[in-house]
């Protein structure tokens, strides 16, 4: 056997004892073949090093596709898709009849920039049973619109994980289902103070509290710290031209 | 989004499938991240370390589930979350060490063994380099082969090569070149340093 087929082979655990045997004492006593043995593990973990920097460079583009989105929804059928078209056609009535005009009025902005982007409600699946069986309910309330009842479970969820969908989650059904949403708007400010990853988006919930609590001034001053490199960002300057415009 | 279980994600990450490999990526980025993120900044880290701590954590998990005796003893969360937690107790205690070699007998301890270190450095940024400066065809058939352990035919079609033996005989010539590139400098550093 060559040397270097000696080298493929050990590295490849293809040797049988003899063979083992014999490498030792190659190893041993031709200092050359050990040179080129070590050679050849510095080059798998080169390769390896460099694997792993191609790798945190596909990360890093996961991270910036996820930032501005927590949790992403994907259409999970051509019916969804055509129920989506069907919202969109909805939505877009809805927003020709309260297009922001200088007499917007805080509340109708509100019902409006909320439909803005749909409300993360796709939790991810869990391992055990009673959070899977937590989440099926707070899916089925949440999908009812009954954002009350939805919070029992979501607080439980929470408690038991501490993620910050659960959270967000929270947040958005405190806003809906309260009149006055003041603890909706304490729930956004402690998830950009726990979770700061995703603080655009936790600021732009915060000032559609702030909207529906007619709080104008408080409201601007949320979309104002949104940052212009994020995806909220055109949307937020959106808003803030109508609310100036009134 | 698409929902796995545990087993699915190691089989999608053992697949040799690019495809399938960076869909369980992205899976682990929206289940995980938020996690993650909880147990740093709640133990004494910011907001930006956070980034760096989970994707070392996803490459460490990669490098383990490529392992022919790899197998999950836990919930896939539970192993990486660990790996994290270890990540980050690690640099903790790093930065503490930092303030530790301040006294002169632990200055003197690592100043020994940080020789050895250079000179493994030295051959490791060699190598690196080395790579660095092959073609992107070679350095991807190589990181494609040996690192995301992809099969020849999945090479082929990812690289759009004609067949197979293409990819075989490339990834051959591309190693040997590597080496060849290599040895002298690499002959004159061990001659070097003894």
């Amino acid at each position: 056997m060559e040397q270097q087929e000696w080298i493929d082979r050990y590295l490849e655990g293809r040797l049988n004892e003899a063979e083992l045997k014999e490498m030792e004492r190659k190893l041993q006593q031709e200092p050359e073949f050990a040179r080129a043995l070590m050679l050849e593990k510095d080059l798998m973990e080169g390769i390896e090093s460099f694997g792993n920097d191609r790798l945190r460079d596909f990360l890093d583009g996961v991270h910036e596709e996820v930032k501005s989105v927590p949790v992403q929804e994907t259409p999970k059928s051509s019916r969804l898709i055509w129920v989506a078209a069907v919202a969109l056609a909805v939505l877009l009535m809805l927003a020709f009849w309260l297009w922001p005009r200088p007499d917007s009025t805080p509340a109708e902005l509100y019902a409006l920039y909320k439909q803005e982007n749909s409300y993360p409600f796709d939790f991810t699946e869990k391992s055990t049973d009673d959070e899977q069986a937590l989440i099926e309910l707070a899916e089925r309330l949440l999908k009812k619109q009954d954002y009350k009842q939805a919070l029992m479970p979501l607080n439980e969820l929470f408690s038991k994980t501490e993620e910050s969908q659960y959270l967000l989650a929270i947040g958005i059904a405190e806003m809906e289902s309260e009149a006055v949403p003041n603890e909706a708007i304490a729930t956004f400010r402690k998830l950009q103070q726990q979770y700061p990853a995703f603080q655009n988006d936790y600021l732009w919930y915060e000032a559609l509290a702030h909207l529906k609590k007619e709080d104008v001034a408080a409201a601007q001053a949320s979309l104002q710290k949104i940052s212009n490199a994020s995806k909220r960002y055109e949307v937020a300057r959106a808003l803030l031209d109508a609310l100036d415009a009134n | 989004m698409k929902k796995y279980s545990d087993s699915d994600i190691i089989s999608m990450l053992q697949s040799g499938d690019r495809a399938l490999q960076d869909a369980a990526f992205r899976h682990l980025y929206h289940c995980y991240f938020g996690l993650i993120e909880s147990l740093i900044v709640r133990n004494s880290g910011q907001a930006h370390e956070v980034k760096d701590v989970f994707h070392d954590g996803l490459i460490v998990l990669f490098n383990k589930v490529k392992t022919a005796d790899f197998s999950l003893s836990s919930t896939l969360k539970t192993y990486l979350y660990a790996i994290c937690r270890n990540l980050w107790l690690l640099k903790l205690k790093k930065q503490k060490r930092e303030v530790v070699l301040e006294d002169t007998h632990e200055r003197m301890q690592v100043e020994e063994s940080h020789f050895q270190t250079l000179v493994e450095t030295e051959r490791k940024a060699l190598v690196r380099s080395m790579i660095e400066s092959l073609g992107r065809e070679c350095q991807q058939i190589l990181e494609l082969y040996y690192y995301r352990r992809l099969k020849m035919v999945q090479i082929q079609q990812t690289l759009g090569l004609v067949s197979e033996q293409v990819v075989k005989n490339k990834k051959g010539k591309c190693l040997r070149k590597l080496r060849e590139n290599v040895a002298p400098a690499y002959r004159r550093l061990l001659k070097e340093n003894g």
